[in-house]
């Protein structure tokens, strides 16, 4: 292929807009190398049977050539690096292959494979037609039709979840319309055509109340027991919860264990299956007063809804009131109905579930715990045939219940903690409980005035149908109607009043829900005639474009007003309007829906680490998500430099992240910028849990999946795939001791297959000192290493031959790298920002946005400013 | 309108009896019925050339402990290994398949890659349809349901880390799938009233007016634009023409009478629900097969997927209440050559045996011509993983059970070294007497196993 200069460049892209041609525009580097590297190889060791002379097995590799979109030669090549990686080919009688110049094939096919799977999506570089992805659906619904964040959050389980391609789900090729799909979208638009608009007066909510004290059954007088299967009564001694005259006084707690202000104690639940017969709020009105004690932790009430079921919720509320004085708590729940039949409950909590009352110890040690041990000890000696030794035990046993039975002390008493100060304890004054519902804020909705102005007569006529279309749809369309458009919809409202013998906000509804399938709605469309060369976008598009990439929604008031005008596209106003658009709350969902995606946030979880694990939990799990967010999200907020992200100073984390760091000071459930030194062994995302974990199998590390994972989203350079069935590394065998990385070693005996993990692994060794759940260590841990488990070696080399040492060093050769890592981002961000592959048409393009980049101390709203200006961001 | 005026012509009733569970199914009514639509009301009468041929392909996330699982010898004779051992009385209605391979994906993770043969969880992986599917869309037409996709957990699980579901469409949309054995047997044979089969055949009215709005709209928005988007917007418009095929379908079904069935005791139905810690796993586990041999004893469908365990984590935990298990299923299958994970592993794979053998038991004892159920539907065993501890995802542990009289000729333990699992998929294709689609496994599969053929 002849190296083409820039004018044929540009021609042959026009081409590509024109025909969607394919492949034709390839680095010049591509043929070079596969003169240089490829070619020699495949003549001095392949062509013997698979050249011009012979066609071993059907296949010659002197004709396969650089153009992978060709015919099946991408198969062919795929083929050619499996066997040689393989060690298959050449055949072991022929001399072998020098291992670097096997691997530099390897990586030219690999790379080369993945560049044709991209230019196959990438048309030229045009922006594609595509349709909204779930994430946008939803928000722009709601916007549109000002719905309410807890319902539109519901549609989730209505529509599918989206394909993805190049690593994000707004790319066109992976986001299909089928008849699922459409199924989906008529039942989602006939959901929100229901809540949108209503029909008739506000429906009454309906009530459960009730003192606290007419329900609570009194705490008994005693406490029963059984030993043997004998049933003990003893005096109660302390009580746990009081029954008084205007309400229940609870005191915390036999059952605490101890475990602290984080743990939570039922003291009420309520069952709200006849209440909660449709998605909606509810109002929750609980008359309640607390002492904190002596722990002096606020007392707050949990109250959670549906536990364990697909409609759990669960809200915290403060209890501000004094045990003297009681007042009202009040809250109002969005609470969802489930299936038919489902059982769901609100179960009332409190916080700081500690051990202050205890039972009896002398009991639990002379009696009750050594008791235990009988029953087996019986069976092992009837199994061994000793009758002495049975007839001893069951005397044993007689002994322990005629102990029990004399036993006679009060069961439970305060902990010595609080046994003298017992106004200490931490309290709670449960007066009475209320819950109404549903209720509405307004009648009828935000969404109902919005589209219709206020109630509406069961029988207005075809012009308001009009009117309101012609309101809705410039919204909906997100650009100017056309001559029809209007005509089209309310001819649907006309159809539901004459065809299917609707009421007028019945047909509205219906025409509202060919508003939502309509393919001018669920598709970004960008008009262009047939001849067309690339155009400017109007300021329509521009607006769309905007608000998608950064806020994941239609654009708002101001986009819309500024397009009106004919303004958006103006240099300076652009760059306002993103400014405007990165300091909005909005913002969140590019945060969100970006960095959930580059950095694999919407995978963690997916690893679920094994018993030995036993710092992992729900909490932790949840905590690791949002520790990636916040971070990206601070140095959005902040416009820091990207290269934070490959090692920083400080972290955005919250006190269950921080116990899992070893990071002190840290308290309560808020993440917040927290500074650290090196010392923290933190910083980046290398060092973050969920990342580590999700790199991880659950049981152990594994530094090739790491290495892999860093290649791919890191440098945007994924390694070359690797030959079928290669296999994984063994876990440890118990006796053998050996780390990870000495398995390794023993696992790359194939020189090719050491040639590529001599580049790879180093990526992945580097970061050994995180566990499979990401937690420090300097000694291998989990699998069956537990006594004598050797040290780690994390020391190695990058293939630009910076050598590192330990975590550290690790960290300075990636910064010293940051330009690579620059690049891949925009990559990345572009790809994002567009919806569609980024090749080698776009080569000028990511040399601006690296260029901007670097003349901006790497900070992350210069590129987003960057991208925004490109021209292939404002063009189709 | 009196939709069930002419239910009731039938004067001889007769009965089925299942010997295991009890459950009574009253035949319904020869005149009344198409040919094809319920065939257990001929059964015993029916002829050769009216009875369906069915398959059903059921996942067992994981893979097995294959040292107490995979016999040492070949061929009839085999010795049954422990795990086998529950599957001793149809030994002579199954062929293990030793040997077969996914090349995509597997190990822990190749729920997605099992049916489709090239479709993975990594991001970047092309999601196509899967092989149920394609038989579905050729066999489907003539049943109430095309396929049925069943789970042990509700939904596609799509997004989160691993499928619920094993079904997939054409352009690759995950298709939900039902863990309820209830809900299942409501939907196959609960019949409509009056009340929903009008609300349903004014709800498919409302959604023809919306379906030809949108296309008029789709239209005028063609017109504007280029090429390539005008090729993109095409899938647009045969999503449409799809779905109005689809609801014709359904329209044509909602009006002929379900088959009538008496419902198995479900009893406790919360503890039947797989997505509740109150799960009873045996009966939820039993009903469940109970129910998909209803279906299939019904003409109800004639393909099935089912993801009966799920992959990385089996799903529900169930075996581990049960019993004293110290493991979950996912830390079994990564033993680390600890001998009390292999044991324990092994005791957990003997019990979701029995399951199976009760599965293949039910089948078995419902009459079908003058052989039963099980002659005549092809049931898969099948996992993507092979040695979990080693994450492979070759020697697949694999079964075909049944589908004797559709000319199944089953060898005992067949290995078939380094052959795609998608060969058996093809396999059965030839059975069903359904052509081999194109770009079938997307390439993952070049040729039968003739074997059992």
């Amino acid at each position: 292929m002849p190296m083409f200069l820039p004018r044929h460049v540009l021609f042959a892209l026009l081409m590509f807009a024109l025909c969607g041609a394919r492949g034709l525009a390839a680095p010049p580097e591509v043929e070079r190398d596969y003169q240089e590297q490829v070619l020699p190889f495949l003549a001095k060791h392949c062509f013997e049977c698979h050249g011009p002379k012979d066609g071993k097995a059907g296949l010659t590799l002197h004709d396969l050539g650089v153009d992978f979109a060709a015919g099946d030669n991408a198969d062919q090549w795929k083929e050619v690096i499996d066997r040689i990686n393989l060690g298959e080919m050449p055949p072991e009688e022929k001399p072998r292959p020098d291992v670097r110049q096997a691997f530099a094939v390897v990586q030219w096919v690999g790379r080369e494979l993945k560049r044709a799977e991209r230019e196959s999506r990438l048309a030229g570089g045009q922006v594609m037609l595509r349709r909204l992805n779930r994430r946008e659906y939803i928000n722009t619904v709601r916007d549109l039709l000002a719905l309410d964040d807890n319902f539109a959050a519901t549609l989730n389980e209505t529509l599918p979840a989206d394909g993805k391609a190049e690593g994000f789900d707004r790319v066109s090729a992976a986001l299909f319309v089928d008849a699922t799909q459409m199924d989906a979208y008529l039942a989602a638009a006939r959901l929100i055509a229901e809540e949108a608009i209503v029909v008739g007066p506000e429906p009454a909510g309906e009530k459960i109340a009730f003192e606290a004290e007419v329900k609570t059954q009194p705490e008994r007088d005693t406490h029963r027991e059984t030993i043997f299967g004998e049933r003990v009564e003893y005096p109660l001694g302390v009580k746990q919860y009081e029954v008084h005259k205007t309400g229940v006084l609870h005191i915390q707690s036999k059952f605490g264990n101890g475990r602290g202000p984080l743990t939570w104690g039922r003291f009420e639940s309520v069952v709200l299956n006849d209440l909660v017969t449709e998605d909606g709020y509810y109002r929750v009105r609980i008359r309640a007063g607390a002492a904190r004690g002596r722990r002096g932790e606020p007392i707050q009430m949990r109250l959670a809804y549906a536990t364990g079921t697909s409609v759990a919720s669960e809200t915290i509320v403060p209890v501000n009131h004094s045990l003297e004085q009681p007042g009202l708590v009040e809250t109002v729940l969005f609470l969802r109905a489930g299936e038919p039949g489902q059982s769901r409950r609100l179960t009332l909590q409190w916080n700081g579930l500690e051990k202050v009352i205890r039972g009896n110890e002398k009991w639990a040690k002379t009696i009750k715990t050594p008791s235990r041990a009988v029953p087996q000890q019986i069976a092992a000696a009837k199994a061994a045939g000793d009758q002495q030794k049975v007839d001893e035990l069951y005397k044993l046993r007689d002994d322990y219940i005629r102990r029990a039975k004399e036993f006679n002390e009060p069961f439970f008493a305060y902990t010595e903690d609080y046994a003298d100060h017992t106004d200490e304890v931490p309290k709670l004054f449960f007066d009475s409980f209320e819950i109404e519902g549903p209720v509405h804020e307004s009648w009828p909705p935000p969404s109902h005035r919005l589209l219709l102005g206020g109630p509406t007569p069961e029988n207005a006529d075809l012009q308001l149908a009009r009117d309101v279309v012609a309101r809705l749809l410039p919204r909906a369309y997100r650009r100017p109607v056309k001559p029809g458009e209007v005509e089209q919809i309310t001819a649907v409202v006309q159809r539901g009043v004459t065809d299917h013998d609707m009421t007028f906000p019945q047909a509205m509804r219906l025409g509202l829900q060919a508003v939502l399938c309509a393919p001018q709605f669920l598709y970004v469309a960008e008009p262009s005639a047939e001849a067309e060369a690339p155009r400017a976008l109007d300021d329509y598009e521009l607006a769309s474009r905007l608000s998608y990439f950064l806020w994941s929604t239609m654009p708002d008031e101001t986009l819309f007003r500024l397009a009106e005008q004919g303004q958006l596209h103006r240099p300076e106003l652009l760059r306002s309007q993103v400014e405007r658009m990165l300091n909005d709350p909005r913002s969140a969902q590019f945060v969100e829906s970006f960095a959930g995606q580059w950095l694999s946030v919407d995978q963690f979880g997916s690893v679920e680490p094994a018993n030995q694990y036993q710092d992992y939990d729900a909490e932790l799990e949840e905590a690791s998500k949002q520790e990636v967010l916040a971070f990206f999200a601070e140095v959005l907020a902040r416009d820091l430099p990207i290269t934070n992200f490959l090692d920083s100073d400080f972290l955005v984390i919250n006190e269950r992240l921080a116990r899992h760091y070893g990071i002190e000071g840290v308290e309560g459930r808020q993440f917040r910028k927290v500074a650290i030194t090196p010392a923290h062994h933190r910083g980046g995302i290398f060092g973050m849990a969920g990342l580590m974990t999700l790199l991880a199998d659950g049981t152990r590390t594994l530094p090739v999946r790491r290495a892999a994972w860093i290649m791919e989203n890191v440098f945007n350079d994924p390694p070359p795939p690797p030959p079928p069935n290669a296999g994984e590394i063994q876990p440890n065998t118990a006796g053998e001791n050996l780390t990870v990385r000495e398995r390794l070693d023993r696992h790359r005996n194939e020189p090719t297959c050491a040639s590529c993990h001599t580049r790879l692994d180093p990526f992945g060794l580097a970061l050994e000192n995180y566990d499979a759940i990401g937690a420090w260590r300097t000694h291998a841990n989990g699998e069956n290493f537990r006594r004598n488990s050797p040290e780690l070696d994390v020391s190695g080399e990058l293939p630009s031959g910076r050598r590192f040492d330990n975590l550290e060093g690790f960290k300075t050769a990636l910064m010293a790298e940051r330009e690579r890592f620059a690049k891949a981002f925009s990559e990345k961000l572009l790809t994002y920002a567009l919806g569609r592959p980024v090749g080698y048409v776009d080569r000028r393009t990511i040399d601006e946005l690296t260029a901007a980049l670097d003349e901006n101390d790497y900070r992350l709203r210069s590129l987003v400013q960057a991208i925004v200006a490109s021209e292939a961001f404002r063009t189709k | 309108m009196k939709p069930h005026a002419n239910r009731r012509p039938l004067d001889r009733r007769s009965f089925l009896r299942s010997t295991s569970a009890g459950v009574v199914i009253g035949l319904p009514f020869l005149e009344a019925m198409s040919r094809n639509s319920l065939s257990v009301a001929t059964a015993g009468e029916i002829t050769e050339d009216e009875r369906p041929r069915r398959s059903v392909f059921c996942f067992w996330g994981l893979g097995m402990n294959g040292r107490d699982y995979t016999p040492q010898e070949t061929g009839k004779d085999y010795q049954l290994t422990p795990i086998l051992k529950p599957l001793a009385p149809h030994r002579d209605d199954m062929t293990v398949i030793s040997g077969l391979k996914l090349t995509h994906s597997g190990g822990h993770s190749g729920d997605r890659t099992f049916l489709t043969g090239t479709a993975t969880h990594a991001a970047d992986a092309k999601l196509r349809i899967s092989a149920d599917q394609e038989l579905a869309e050729v066999v489907g037409r003539q049943t109430r349901f095309p396929s049925l996709q069943l789970g042990v957990r509700r939904g596609t699980g799509f997004g989160s880390p691993q499928d619920n579901t094993l079904s997939w469409t054409r352009s690759g949309t995950p298709l939900p799938a039902e863990n309820r054995p209830h809900v299942l047997f409501d939907k196959l044979f609960r019949p409509e009233t009056p009340e929903m089969l009008a609300q349903r055949e004014e709800s498919f009215a409302e959604q023809q007016s919306v379906l030809d709005a949108v296309r008029e709209e789709a239209r005028r928005l063609e017109k504007s634009l280029g090429k390539n988007d005008r090729r993109k917007l095409e899938e647009y418009f045969t999503s449409i023409r799809d779905l109005e095929k689809r609801m014709a379908t359904d329209r044509q079904w909602l009006h002929k009478p379900k088959p009538q069935v008496e419902a198995p005791d479900f009893g406790d139905e919360q503890s039947l629900d797989p997505e509740k810690t109150s799960l009873d796993y045996r009966r939820y586990q039993r009903l469940m097969f109970d129910v998909i041999a209803l279906a299939l004893q019904t003409d109800s469908t004639r393909v099935i997927s089912y993801m009966a365990r799920k992959d990385n984590s089996d799903g529900t935990g169930a075996y581990r209440k049960e019993t004293d298990n110290p493991y979950g299923y996912h830390t079994m299958t990564h033993h680390g050559e600890d001998p009390d994970k292999l044991k324990w592993w092994t005791i957990v794979d003997t019990h979701y045996m029995e399951e199976w053998a009760y599965f293949l038991d039910r089948l078995k004892n419902i009459t079908e011509g003058d052989g039963n159920l099980l002659d005549h539907t092809m049931v898969v065993w099948g996992s993507s993983g092979g040695t979990i501890n080693a994450h492979n995802n070759h020697h697949l542990p694999t079964m075909l059970c049944g589908g004797g009289r559709l000319g199944i000729q089953h060898q005992g333990h067949l290995v078939k070294e380094d052959v795609y699992l998608g060969n058996l998929w093809q396999t059965m294709f030839g059975v069903m007497g359904v052509p081999v689609p194109g770009d079938f496994q997307g390439g993952e599969a070049d040729g039968i196993i003739s074997e059992v053929v």
